[in-house]
């Protein structure tokens, strides 16, 4: 039956209600839609299709079950009406269960061959899959039925994209023959040319690509392409010197393309790394020369900040130490001279590509340091290290007498060194590096700025958040000092303030008319902010250990993943009617979903992970246990005057401060914040809130209706995709993808599918063994994600545990140990014996005891839930710090917080890490923040004590622990380098 | 060192991200898709090599013409994004001359207009003093906060680059009836509905 059938069942009257029914269902006006379907119902009661649409409308008001019982009852009055079955799929493909929708649609297809719009869904639903050949197929039904050009871009791409690139160069040379001059838009026409040569590219036709981009040069308007494109070929051919030219052309147009200069490089025959000292000075000598006004490439690159940093890209840094200094010091030079702010962000580029990193940061850090000192002391630059240009750096400086500087210089030096300090996790001295430039020049910005992220660094959040705040009420109108600062605060724990902070652009009162009616929350929901409410829900759950509220934020930036997703397939049709070139469209089937790689999307799936398994145990155990109460006691017994006092001298700045912006915009500032700060004292969410939020801030219905170990299994699912959907895979990803195995089985002990849960502990096994024997000079990332790996390794021995305990592992088949104990240990024993890195075994148990009383530790509160004190007495005599933080991990897992609190204390106790002059205040608040942190076992988050970050305070007291936390520095980057 | 190249689909999320974090004015993803998937090559960014992130973009699109005054094509810059902590680098001069050749060459746009902030100095000097824009006329109010933007226009034709007129030009004779160009400000309104 197709969709004319279904219509020819009403009498002639009532169609056009029936149309009215679908636009209003499409144009998601459900008063009418359900006006008109109560209309039709009554005349035709058994009318399959108004069922379905109106089921449809239901589901989109978010009303599952009516939707679902509508669909059903519907489908089964008209089992074969191709449009029952295509709305059961738009229903499942906008509950995000796309593979249903697909499997509707197809059911639909079976009874509509021919529909466009059943087709259209369905090759939507095969991109979604990756399912390439099939997508072949369905466009090419598609492309038959009706050739226009949308049809033909569908079917080119489907083609590339399953990696038939001679069937696509075929249609789309078929295309091309359909091209009228002057009826066909130009640049279709240069869109499709330029493709067709990308084509006979990827099949390494070089010389046919070159051939037909020669002869259809006039037609392609976009010259920057061809011109890349061409010169890329030329190179491939190996015809270098006209390749070159074409460099030449690139770089005039944009000097600050990476890939131009590298392909440059190559073409002048240089090797990526230049080892002899005669390419070395051939490649100083070409950067010179590009450099200077005139020169024989036809390019004068004299301002461009790429250009000083490229020769330092391709040297050996270690063979040519002092040529390495002497660029370093011109380009550093230059760029003072500039006032460059990002000076760090200039060079980190060249310490991150170096082959050997420790040695390029030594060099740096004498030539920085000595030109520190010496404008400091004599507002000079050093004449051993001032060059007229490039070039002179090949030799020794001439220059006899120290330059005299422009005093700014001293900002701009010291910001270099500070980040560098900081790079290299000294982040106190990076500390008091940029506090004697602020001293110099209180009013630069971007000191304040660089004090913060230190601070952050060293773990001191709200010193952190105070810098910020200081460099944002330096300039009220800038958004991204408002953004940081609202940031910094919400990261630790100062919800309300760095709302307050937000609010000042995302309040109503100055936006757009037609939004007025959203909260400040709601705005950065609509704009798609996931950074809000990650950051939310991260400020919230470790600083206030506020479970629901910080689900609820991680649910919410799942949900504006959804959102952008939806966007994303609204606009794949367009981009084959709009687009004027195949390549659009390949690209977004292609990468529809990367996007959600972001960190901000993966993150938050793994903090639901913890947190439902964390509630599920809850549940289980009728909240017998609540880990995180310790820590609102701990917030409660400190209560907020703390807060509430910088809080009092932020608005009190504010007022002192002149006022720059209009007098009205602050006061509705000021007002909408007191409202704010009242509704939240009072505990009621504002009435927008309620409406948009709908109705729960602290997520108690949400964790009320949530099914958790469900979610974890699809939260699971969903980061397995995201692992396999990796350009470049990393070591983390790939411990990453071993702990998923260990969460799958720690998901199946729950369901008491012991079978299954052996299965993948076993799995689990198998993969650390992998890691294992990872090759050493992956030992860095090694330990970068060792911590991890070790939380994970004890967890799968829990599991392995648990497992034979109840015969899921057949012990006889695993040697006859008599033992569950014996065989894990056997297992714990064989990983471990011959470890693949010195890190490795300095930083694993060192004791069969410690081992014991882990596991019977473990086994007596998790497995059985019964808080044994001898058993915590046995595991407290064999604790270290890391093995500490491992428990309170796993124990917070499984909401124990009062144990979890003992492990730590106790381990804590035992390391002794104490900070010099450090008050018992102090020293409390700094464990709670520790505590909050480590258990996840996520280094990236982990804020640590400043201590850790100082061996030499430890090193004394503890030499072994010294060792662990130096392999500690490693694993812990600053940890939001990469977001900066 | 930042990278300067022509944006690509895998970019417009952590364009939007860059946006977010340093303009008032932001958009959904719709708004992003809608300028890629027509005039993609009107995009470009720069990003930091090692981790991708993009830490400044232009984004701009061909206008709409009013066919009954003949009116020439011309580019709009949509929106225009350098982070805070990389400016002074000439990153957004870059930038915005790849996008003015990609819609002078390509669409066979004679100009370019944008909107900017009466108080941005920075972006103003940027504009008129290096880029050789003139000041077209001003739009009182324009902003939602209640600023006045003014609608500057640049000829594409890159000869014109090396011959800079400092002046502001007075407010052009012929009353424009066309919508203005994409500021940064309203041109969400205009966003594309499906």
């Amino acid at each position: 039956m197709t969709f004319q059938d279904s219509v020819n069942k009403l009498k002639n009257k009532d169609r056009s209600v029936w149309k009215e029914f679908v636009t209003s269902i499409e144009d998601k006006d459900f008063k009418n839609a359900m006006k008109h379907s109560d209309y039709l119902l009554k005349i035709y009661p058994n009318h399959g299709e108004t069922m379905c649409f109106r089921g449809l409308a239901f589901g989109y008001m978010g009303m599952n079950e009516t939707a679902k019982e509508l669909l059903d009852k519907g489908l089964a009055c008209d089992p074969k009406s191709s449009r029952s079955w295509h709305t059961y799929g738009v229903y499942y493909a906008y509950i995000k269960d796309f593979r249903q929708a697909e499997v509707c649609y197809k059911k639909a297809l079976e009874f509509d061959p021919t529909s466009e719009i059943i087709l259209r869904d369905v090759s939507q639903m095969q991109i979604m899959h990756h399912e390439w050949n099939d997508l072949v197929k369905t466009r090419q039904i598609i492309m038959l039925q009706k050739p226009d050009k949308a049809s033909w871009i569908g079917f080119i791409a489907a083609n590339a994209i399953s990696g038939n690139n001679e069937q696509a160069l075929k249609a789309l040379n078929s295309y091309i023959g359909t091209f009228r001059d002057g009826v066909t838009p130009k640049e279709e026409c240069s869109g499709m040319f330029l493709y067709r040569a990308e084509l006979l590219q990827r099949m390494k036709r070089y010389d046919e690509a070159l051939q037909v981009l020669e002869v259809t040069q006039s037609a392609i308007l976009d010259t920057v392409s061809w011109t890349k494109q061409h010169s890329d070929l030329l190179f491939l051919l190996n015809r270098k010197e006209e390749a070159s030219n074409g460099y030449c052309d690139l770089l005039s147009h944009n000097s600050e393309n990476m890939e131009y200069h590298a392909r440059f490089l190559e073409c002048q025959g240089l090797p990526s790394i230049c080892e002899t000292a005669e390419d070395s000075t051939k490649l100083v000598n070409l950067y010179s020369s590009l450099m200077s006004p005139t020169n024989t490439f036809g390019v004068s690159m004299p301002r461009s900040v790429r250009c000083l940093i490229e020769p330092l890209l391709h040297l050996n840094h270690v063979t040519q130490p002092e040529l390495t200094q002497r660029l370093f010091a011109f380009a550093m030079f230059t760029l003072c001279e500039r006032g460059v702010p990002s000076i760090w962000k200039v060079f980190e580029d060249v310490v991150i590509s170096s082959k050997n990193r420790k040695k390029t940061i030594e060099l740096f850090d004498i030539v920085s340091t000595e030109c520190c000192s010496s404008i400091e002391t004599n507002s000079s630059w050093p004449a051993k290290w001032r060059f007229a240009n490039t070039s002179a750096c090949l030799s020794a400086s001439t220059e006899t007498d120290p330059v005299e500087v422009d005093p700014s210089f001293i900002l701009f030096a010291k910001l270099f060194c500070a980040y560098l300090a900081d790079y290299c996790h000294q982040h106190a001295k990076a500390v008091s590096i940029i506090d004697s430039a602020i001293e110099h020049t209180p009013t630069m910005i971007e000191l304040h700025v660089a004090r913060a992220r230190f601070m952050k660094h060293l773990g001191d959040l709200n010193e952190a958040a105070e810098s910020m705040n200081r460099a944002h009420m330096m300039d009220e109108a800038d958004r991204y000092l408002n953004v940081k600062a609202a940031k910094y605060y919400i990261h630790c724990g100062k919800l309300e303030i760095g709302e307050s902070i937000n609010a000042q652009f995302t309040d109503p009162a100055n936006r757009d008319e037609d939004r007025t009616d959203l909260t400040p929350a709601d705005y950065m929901y609509d704009e798609q902010a996931a950074w809000y409410f990650h950051t939310t829900g991260k400020g919230v759950l470790f600083r206030r250990g506020e479970v629901g509220r910080a689900l609820k934020a991680f649910v919410r930036t799942g949900e504006i993943a959804d959102d952008i997703l939806n966007d994303m397939i609204d606009f794949q049709g367009f981009g084959l009617r709009r687009g004027s070139s195949v390549k659009p469209f390949e690209e977004m089937s292609l990468y529809m979903e990367h996007f959600t790689l972001r960190k901000e999307y993966v993150e938050s799936v793994w903090w639901m992970i913890v947190l439902d398994l964390m509630l599920d145990w809850r549940k289980k155990t009728q909240g017998k246990h609540n880990a995180f109460e310790k820590l609102n006691k701990w917030y409660v017994e400190h209560p907020e005057d703390e807060v509430k006092k910088e809080e009092a001298a932020t608005t009190e700045t504010k007022e002192d401060e002149p006022k720059s912006k209009s007098k009205k915009k602050k006061s509705k500032n000021a007002e909408a914040k007191e409202k704010m700060e009242a509704a939240h004292q009072q505990g009621i969410p504002k009435k927008e809130e309620k409406r948009r939020m709908k109705d729960d801030i602290n997520g108690v219905e949400l964790i009320k209706k949530r099914d958790h170990v469900a979610e974890v299994e699809k939260n699971i699912e969903w980061l397995r995709k995201r692992l396999g959907m990796k350009l470049e895979k990393t070591f983390d990803d790939e411990i990453k993808s071993v702990m998923l195995d260990a969460l799958q089985a720690e998901v199946s002990i729950r369901r008491d599918k012991m079978d299954d849960a052996a299965r993948h502990a076993l799995k689990t096994v198998g993969g650390l063994r992998k890691l294992k024997s990872k090759p050493a000079e992956e030992v860095e990332d090694f330990a970068k994600s060792l911590y991890i790996a070790q939380v994970l390794v004890h967890s799968v021995l829990m599991h392995l545990f648990v497992l034979c305990e109840k015969k899921a592992i057949p012990l006889d088949a695993n040697g006859g140990k008599p033992t569950a104990f014996t065989f894990v240990w056997g297992q714990y024993k064989s990983f471990f014996d011959n470890p693949a890195s010195p890190t490795e075994l300095t930083t694993t148990l060192k004791s069969k005891q410690d081992f014991l009383s882990l596991v019977l530790a473990f086994e007596g509160c998790v497995v059985k839930d019964e808080t044994d004190i001898d058993v915590v007495k046995i595991a407290h005599s064999g604790f270290d710090r890391q093995m500490g933080e491992f428990f309170y991990y796993r124990l917070l897992m499984v909401d124990m917080g009062d144990l979890a609190e003992k492990f730590i204390t106790a381990a804590h106790e035992k390391a002794k890490i104490d900070v010099e002059g450090e008050t018992s205040e102090q020293h409390e608040r700094r464990m709670a923040i520790l505590h909050s942190n480590v258990f996840t076992g996520s280094t990236h988050d982990a804020v640590l004590p400043p201590a850790l970050f100082q061996p030499e305070l430890l090193s004394t007291a503890d030499p072994q622990l010294a060792q662990a936390l130096q392999t500690f520095q490693a694993i812990a980057p600053p940890s939001e380098k990469e977001t900066d | 060192m930042v990278n300067c190249r022509p944006g690509t689909f895998l970019d417009l999320i952590s364009m939007q991200n860059c946006n977010l974090t340093n303009l008032p004015e932001n958009y959904s993803m719709r708004f992003y898709l809608y300028h890629y998937l027509v005039n993609p090559e009107m995009i470009q960014i720069a990003e930091l090599p090692h981790s991708h992130k993009v830490i400044g973009y232009v984004m701009s699109r061909m206008q709409e013409r009013n066919n009954i005054q003949k009116e020439p094509p011309y580019g709009g810059i949509t929106s225009v994004s350098i982070l805070r902590t990389y400016r002074k680098m000439g990153i957004a001069h870059r930038l915005m001359r790849c996008a003015h050749r990609a819609m002078g060459e390509i669409y066979g746009a004679e100009y370019v207009s944008l909107h900017v902030r009466e108080t941005n100095t920075a972006a103003k000097h940027l504009y008129l003093k290096t880029m050789g824009y003139h000041l077209h006329e001003p739009h009182i109010e324009y902003y939602a906060d209640g600023e006045t933007a003014y609608e500057l226009h640049c000829s594409t034709k890159r000869e014109l680059f090396e011959h800079v007129s400092r002046k502001y030009r007075a407010k052009d004779g012929n009353q424009q009836t066309g919508e203005p160009g994409g500021g940064e400000g309203k041109s969400k309104k205009r966003r594309k509905k499906k």
